[in-house]
This record gives structure tokens, sequence and C-alpha cells, in this order.
């Protein structure tokens, strides 16, 4: 992404705008998976976003900052959606797919990483998976920085725990085997 | 270094410390954390929904937005704050020199500007009489004259118009910097506000001081020493004699800033061929300024003066103060700047006195005076009313007219074409003013005094309006409403043609082309200068989205009659987001002082009552018509709820309906404030509510007792 690209769509170029888009894709997918879980729920919001970036892209004041901007309006969308769905329980927290072998080590994974809730998964994906820095990120969740490192190293262990646990129960099923 | 901004002392820059190894960013457990969070590739419906956002999106993309139009647009700028320090900072100055003197940073330049800006005694003689010439029209010709910047920022500077009586030297001069690196050096690299353009200047050596108290105030408690800091004065000489003193002026505020003696200042303008940030074009802001120079005793004498211009610096200073700021350069020098001569022929014969001044709707000149650059007159206003009449936002809060300064005070000089070429408030604060016109408002005037600047040239006529009100001071009213500046309806107090070639004034009616009334003098102060209120309320302002302590607010004014509601017990604003009510702000008791629970900073610790999503207060308002009537302001700041929050854009959505309530039976008592706002202020502001009272005042010229009690 380049700002020139940014600049170009502030100034109407609607193609410049596709392409911010386009590459974006998979970090808008990524945040708001962080979020809502189900993939239509992620479909609906990240068109959301791409409609108020499609109009608001203009006020951005500064170019540079266009990543961290789409991100936020992309949490805004996923947050204004579960608004709408407040008291809709989602059914589909459990992954759609998976070798039946794998499916109680997933779990356990999963389980693990539910403890972590829905912010320290946001905070892991930004920072890892979208490449933000601590500072965006903790400028984009309203926390402190210290805040977000905290998280991280937290979220990291607990992955890597969870992750150990599940290598060491499949050395065991080929053990048994 | 080329004209780079430069700052006085830079302070080091901290480094980020070395990401920490619980954290660090390795593509392993990136790879297994996409993984386990199915988050490596997004499924094939995802791509189809995609694809099909994209294809709905409409043809045609909104252009972003005009900078500084944003800027004004949200005052967002930093609502309060910098409603006394951005964009009434200027014209505040001529209004409350106490407090626009006591702002951090451009504090002092406005300290030595007004510290210098001579007295005004009524006693003192009026201007010795101009000689009039046969010549009169004729003038010497000013080739204008460029002066270029090998820099990256500054471009040209040019002396677009010059002209001397033998006495002063009037300079016209134009500059042009680079936009985009202006604003590089202006804006803080994280600030949500608009772009705020800087104060350019230059400063001489006589003013020292100032240089120095500004710098103690951007950077308390370091030393200032200009030899290290690098000054470099600028000095102006004519035949060879170094020019004493810059004259003030006092022409309209943002040129009257260009007028201190303490500096040689230019201002921002905006024009409509400035490009912005458009692919392979460079954005050029442009800067006027208006110098009026005194010719040292030594050279009057000379038929040709041969000036020499040696800038070698320009200054920078921001107009955000220092605690606001999390960046950027507060102050910094603009090297390489300018250095050139040209000559101005003395031209003794262009001076005119204006006769046979003739009055229209009770407005007099009783002197008028004439040269290619200035235009001087003293008039007498009657009372036509306060600016508080029309119920438009006060100025304390919202930049709107300041309550209780009377209409017909603003006045413009146009060009035979309509070219706005000089304007100027001639509101006259002082004690002493005040007193005389209050004792005695209905049958005494106001003397004013005009004078104003003009770029030098020959010309035929000039026309002089005075309008009710300024309308940089209404216009952050229809921005927050979202009304066209354009729209803009003044009413006129008074127009006058003045014949350059005959040395006459007279009434003329030129604000009818443009579709403006002009109230009549007699029932202008007995009529209402707004819309009916609606049940005793009159919607005052609707200020959505902009920055108040460090929170995203919106503000709401009302201007009440409690008389007319006493059904009411407990006032409160409800928010809206699509259905939803997303934040309720209560009202106190206001007859209870322990009710108000807190104090605001932002509002010169004014006692607010904080209902924990809100600010809430009352204040008693100045007069809003000529009865007197007690109108009450209710003020709400409703903050937006976290989740709406954008962390580099402002607010994701806004307010999309704000109601009154009584929250003690729920009852509706105004509802969609938004609406009913923009309603009241078209109806003041766009022209249906003067037009009608024209219509009302033509047809009951000869009854104005019965006229006055209709519109009371």
């Amino acid at each position: 992404m380049s700002e020139r690209m940014v600049k170009k769509a502030q100034n109407g170029d609607k193609d410049a705008f596709l392409t911010l888009m386009r590459e974006n894709e998979l970090s808008m997918y990524r945040t708001a998976k962080a979020i809502l879980h189900r993939e239509d729920d992620v479909e609906d919001a990240v068109q959301e976003a791409v409609c108020r970036a499609f109009y608001k892209i203009g006020d951005l004041r500064q170019p540079r900052y266009f990543k961290t901007w789409i991100t936020r309006v992309v949490i805004n969308c996923c947050y204004d959606l579960l608004r709408d769905q407040r008291g809709i329980v989602s059914l589909e927290l459990l992954p759609e797919t998976g070798y039946e072998e794998d499916r109680d080590a997933a779990l356990d994974v999963r389980e693990s990483l539910a403890a972590l809730g829905e912010n320290d998964r946001l905070i892991l994906t930004l920072y890892y998976l979208n490449d933000l820095s601590v500072r965006d990120v903790a400028k984009l969740l309203g926390i402190s920085e210290g805040a977000v490192k905290q998280r991280l190293v937290h979220g990291r262990r607990r992955f890597k725990e969870a992750y150990e646990m599940r290598e060491q129960e499949r050395r065991a099923v080929s053990y048994e085997k | 270094m080329k004209n780079r901004g430069k700052r006085f002392t830079p302070p080091a820059p901290r480094r980020e410390k070395a990401v920490r190894q619980g954290y660090r960013r390795d593509p392993e457990f990136c790879g297994f954390l996409a993984k386990e969070l199915e988050m490596e590739v997004p499924p094939e419906s995802f791509s189809k929904a995609m694809r099909r956002v994209y294809a709905e999106l409409p043809r045609d993309m909104p252009v972003r937005h005009y900078p500084f139009r944003s800027a004004m647009k949200s005052l967002a700028t930093v609502a309060v704050l910098l409603v006394v320090f951005g964009v009434s900072l200027l014209g505040a100055n001529s209004v409350y020199p106490q407090l626009t003197e006591s702002l951090p940073g451009v504090g002092m330049l406005f300290k030595a500007m007004n510290g210098a800006k001579p007295e005004e005694n009524p006693d003192t003689p009026e201007l010795p009489v101009p000689l009039v010439a046969e010549g009169k029209l004729a003038m010497p010709e000013f080739e204008p004259v460029t002066l270029s910047c090998q820099g990256d920022i500054l471009e040209e500077l040019t002396v677009e118009n010059a002209w001397s009586d033998g006495e002063k030297l009037y300079l016209h001069m134009s500059l042009l910097a680079l936009e985009s690196q202006l604003q590089t050096l202006s804006q803080p690299s994280d600030m949500p506000y608009g772009y705020i353009p800087p104060v350019l200047f230059f400063l001489t050596d006589a003013y020292r001081d100032v240089a120095a108290e500004i710098f103690q105030e951007y950077y308390p408690g370091e030393e200032f020493d200009d030899k290290a800091a690098g000054y470099q004065w600028s000095s102006i000489s004519i035949n060879g004699q170094k020019v004493e003193s810059v004259m003030e002026t006092r022409d309209p505020a943002y040129l009257q800033y260009a007028e201190t003696n303490s500096a040689l200042a230019l201002h921002y303008e905006e024009t409509e061929d400035r490009v912005l940030a458009k692919e392979g074009v460079q954005a050029f802001a442009r800067y006027t300024g208006n110098w009026v120079l005194e010719v040292p005793q030594g050279a009057r004498d000379a038929d040709v003066f041969s000036v020499s211009l040696n800038l070698p610096q320009l200054f920078y200073a921001g107009v955000i103060a220092p605690e606001m700021r999390e960046g950027g350069e507060p102050m910094a020098i603009l090297e390489d700047a300018f250095q050139g001569d040209f000559t101005v022929e003395a031209d003794r014969s262009g001076a005119l006195e204006l006769e046979a001044l003739q009055a229209d709707n009770k407005v007099e000149i009783t002197q008028m005076s004439y040269t290619p650059a200035e235009l001087t007159a003293t008039l007498n206003v009657p009372f036509l009313g306060y600016c508080g009449y029309s119920l438009l936002p006060p100025a304390r809060y919202h930049g709107g007219p300041v309550p209780q300064k009377p209409y017909g005070m603003y006045a413009v000089v146009s060009g035979e074409d309509g070219t706005v070429l000089a304007s100027q408030n001639i509101w006259d604060d002082s004690a002493t003013q005040r007193a005389a016109y209050e004792a005695d408002r209905l049958s005494g005037y106001q003397r004013m005094k005009l004078r104003v600047n003009l770029s030098p040239e020959k010309r035929q006529s000039l026309v002089l309006t005075l309008y009710y009100f300024d309308p940089e001071e209404v216009k952050f009213a229809m921005d927050s409403a979202g009304i066209p500046a354009g729209d803009l309806v003044n009413p006129v107090a008074a127009e006058f043609t003045l014949d350059l070639a005959e040395g006459t004034a007279a009434p003329s009616v030129n604000y009818e082309k443009q579709g403006l009334v002009k109230p009549d003098a007699e029932m202008s102060p007995y009529i209402l200068h707004h819309p009916e209120l609606q049940e005793g309320i009159y919607v005052q302002g609707v200020t959505e989205d902009i920055l108040f302590a460090d929170q995203r607010v919106s503000w709401i004014s009302l201007c009440v009659r409690p008389d007319r509601l006493p059904w009411v017990q407990d006032w409160a604003l409800q928010c809206y987001i699509g259905d939803e009510l997303v934040q309720t702000v209560s009202a106190c008791d206001v007859q209870d002082d322990s009710a108000y629970n807190e104090r605001s900073g932002a509002l010169e610790d004014l006692a607010v009552y904080n209902s924990g999503s809100g600010l809430f207060w009352r204040e008693e308002s100045g007069q809003s018509n000529y009865e007197d009537d007690n109108y009450a302001h209710l003020h709400f700041i409703v903050e937006y709820p976290e989740w709406d929050l954008d962390s580099y854009g402002g607010v994701i959505s806004s307010f999309s309906r704000m109601d009154l309530v009584d929250a003690a039976t729920g009852q509706v008592i105004l509802e969609d404030l938004r609406g009913i706002n923009r309603t009241l202020l078209e109806e003041t502001l766009c022209g249906s509510l003067y037009k009608e009272l024209e219509e009302g005042n033509s047809a009951g010229a000869d009854e104005s007792e019965g006229a006055a009690s209709d519109y009371n």
C-alpha cells in the first residue's frame, strides 16, 4: 500500500480505492474473523467496512495511517453487527471441518484460546498476522502499549502451551498405535 | 540546509526499545496462529462477497474534503479551545485583546501588536485634510517584483503593488509556499484536527524581545539565545535609510495581524485555483499581507524611493497550543528567504477628501478621505439592534456573533465589479463608547472610524457597505448546520457608492442585485431577528463530532423561555444511532447550586453537571430582543460511546437523532433538534426571515408603532 494510492483514492480514483481494498482483504478478513467467528458475519462486516471506507476515505487526514484506519473501520463494523445481533448466540464457534483424529486436540487448543477472550484474540491477530505495531494496536483499541505487550506475551504463552499439549497428545496417540 | 523548517532547540528523539522476546514476531508462530485461528486464507465465499461489494459500489467516489473547510466544519478542531485559539484568534484580538494576549505562544505577538496600537481618542484632531488634486485618479505605475527562493518550502515573494504619498510606503505582498511542506511543519502527525494554517511573519531586530518571549512560551525553561538559534533579522531600507517602524493600518481582522509592529506578517488565503494534493501537481499556499512602512525623514523629499528588502528568514508559528500538541514543531524558521530591490515613485497628488456626503438609512458619513492605498471614514451608525437579537450562537463558545455587539458594524469596501477589496469590523467596544451608546441607544449614534488599506491602483469608484454582522462570526453556525456559506443573507445597514472622479459619496442599492435586504433603521430595533420559538425554545446550535476536552462530543445549545415551559420537570437530551437510544444526558436542578458537580477546565472552570455521559449547564442569556425578554441558555455536551469512536478519523456513526425530553414523564419536548436547528438557521441566515420582514416593513412603513407591536 502506498500513500500515493491512498491520496489517489481520496481524490476520487475508484481504481485506486479498489486496489487498496484488495491489498487489505486478508487483513480485513482476519480482523473481522477475530471478533465475529461466523463466516457470514465476517463477510457482512467487511462488506460494510468497504462501503464505509468508500465514503469516508476522504476524511482520513494522514494517508500513512490508512492501514490502522481501515482496521478501525472493520472493528467498528464488527461491533455494530454484534450490537444488532445482541441476544443471538453463535452456533459456529466450533470448526466446521477437521480431521477426526485431531478433533479432541483441536478442541483443547480452541478451549485454551477461547479462554483468551475476544480482545486478546484480536490483539494477537492485529499484531502477529496484520503486522500492526504495538503502538498502533494500542491506539486502535484504546489501551496502553504496556497492556498490549502484556496481552501479547500472555496470549503467546497460552498458544505455546496449547500447541505443546497437542503435540504431546499426538505423540502419545501415535505411540499407542 | 536549504529552506527547511528549523526548530529552535531540537530535543533528542527517543527510540523505541527493541521488541522483547516475549512477543517476538517470528514467522513460525505467525503461521501457527493463522492456522489455529483459521485465518490462513479466506474462504472462497469471502472472495465472492468482496467481488460483489466492489461491483455494487457507486461509479463515482466522493472526493476528499477541502482541508480548511473540514477544519472549520468540526471546529473540530478544538471546539472551544480552538475557537479561541484558531479560527477566531485574530478577530478576537480586536474584541478581547487581553484574552488573545494571554494565549500561549502567539499571545506575545498580539501583545506586541496591541501595545503598539494607537489609542482611540475622540479628541484627537482629524487627519490633515489631504489635497484634492486635479490628477487625483492618476498614479504612477508599479511593475510587480518577484523575489524567488531556491528552497523546499518557500517559492516566491511578490511585491504585487507599491505606492507612496511620500510619508508612507504601502506594499501589497504575496507569498507562495508549498502547502504540503507547510502542513508537515504545522500539523503534528497524530492530531485529528483539521489543518490550521500557521502564521508566517518576518521579524525585525526591534522586536527581539517579542521573539524571546514567543520562544519561552513554546519552550518553557529553555534558554533563549538568538545567536545560537541562528536568527537573522529582516530589514527594509528606503534610499539607503533604514525604515524604523511599520505603521499599523487597522485593516480587517486577518490583515490587522499583518500590521503588527512586531512583525511583517502574511496571511493564509484560500483561493479557488489552489490545487491540493492532486497527482503530479504541487499545491501552493498563498499568503498575502499589506505592509505599511514609514518613509524615513531623510528620504521624504525624494521623488523616487529605492526600496531594499532584506528578509533572510521567515518565521513560522503554529496556532496549536503547546500543551495540545502531540508532536511536530510549534515554531520554526524557514531559511533562505528573500532579498531584492525595487523603486517606487512618490505620488503626492493622489489624496482625495470626499465631499457632498449623504446619509443612507440613518447612517451618516461625517468624513471620508481616500488615497489609492487607503480609505478612511468616520460614520455615525444608529442603533439597529444587537447581534444577540438573532439568537445565533454566542461567540463565547460557538464562534457566533457577540450578543451585545450592535448590528451594522461590519464594513466592506468593494471595487466597481463587486470584488471585495477590504473589510473591517468597526465595532468599538471601549467602555466609554459602550456606556454612551447604552445610555441612549435608540436616539443616539455610534461613532465609528473606518480605515482600510487597499492594494494601490487607479479607481473610478468604490462601494462601501455596512452589514449587520461579520459573516465569519456566523459561518460556524452555518457550517455546523450544513448550510452553504454562500447562502448567507447578511442584512445591509447602509450602502454608499464613492465617486472618486467627482469626490462624492451617495447612497446606492447594489446589494439588491445580490438579493440582500436593508431593514429600515427605524424598525430594526423593534423587530424579531429570529423565527418564532418552537415550544418556547430556539435550537441555537447543534455542533456535531467535535473534540472537547479530549472527548468526541456533540454540543447542543438551546435558547429557552422557561416561563413558557413550566411543565417540564427534568430536562434531558436523548441521542440515537439508528433507532437505538445510545446516550442520555440529564440536566440538573439549576436552582440548586450544589447540583453542579464538576468544574470544566475546557470551559474556563465553569460549574457544570456531569451525568456520566455528558455535561449540562445553564447560563442566563444576553438580550435577545428590545423587550429584554428573559431567555436562558441550556447547553448539553454529549459524549459518543466508546464503541463508536475511530482512533484516527473520529466518530464512525454520528447521532442520527437527538431529542429533548422531560425525563420525569418521558414526554418528548422537541424531536430531532438537528433538523429544527437547520430550519431555524436557514430562515435566519438564508433570507426568508428578512425578506418577510422587509415586506412587512414596507407594508407598515407609516405605522411604526403598530408594526412594532405586531412583531413582538
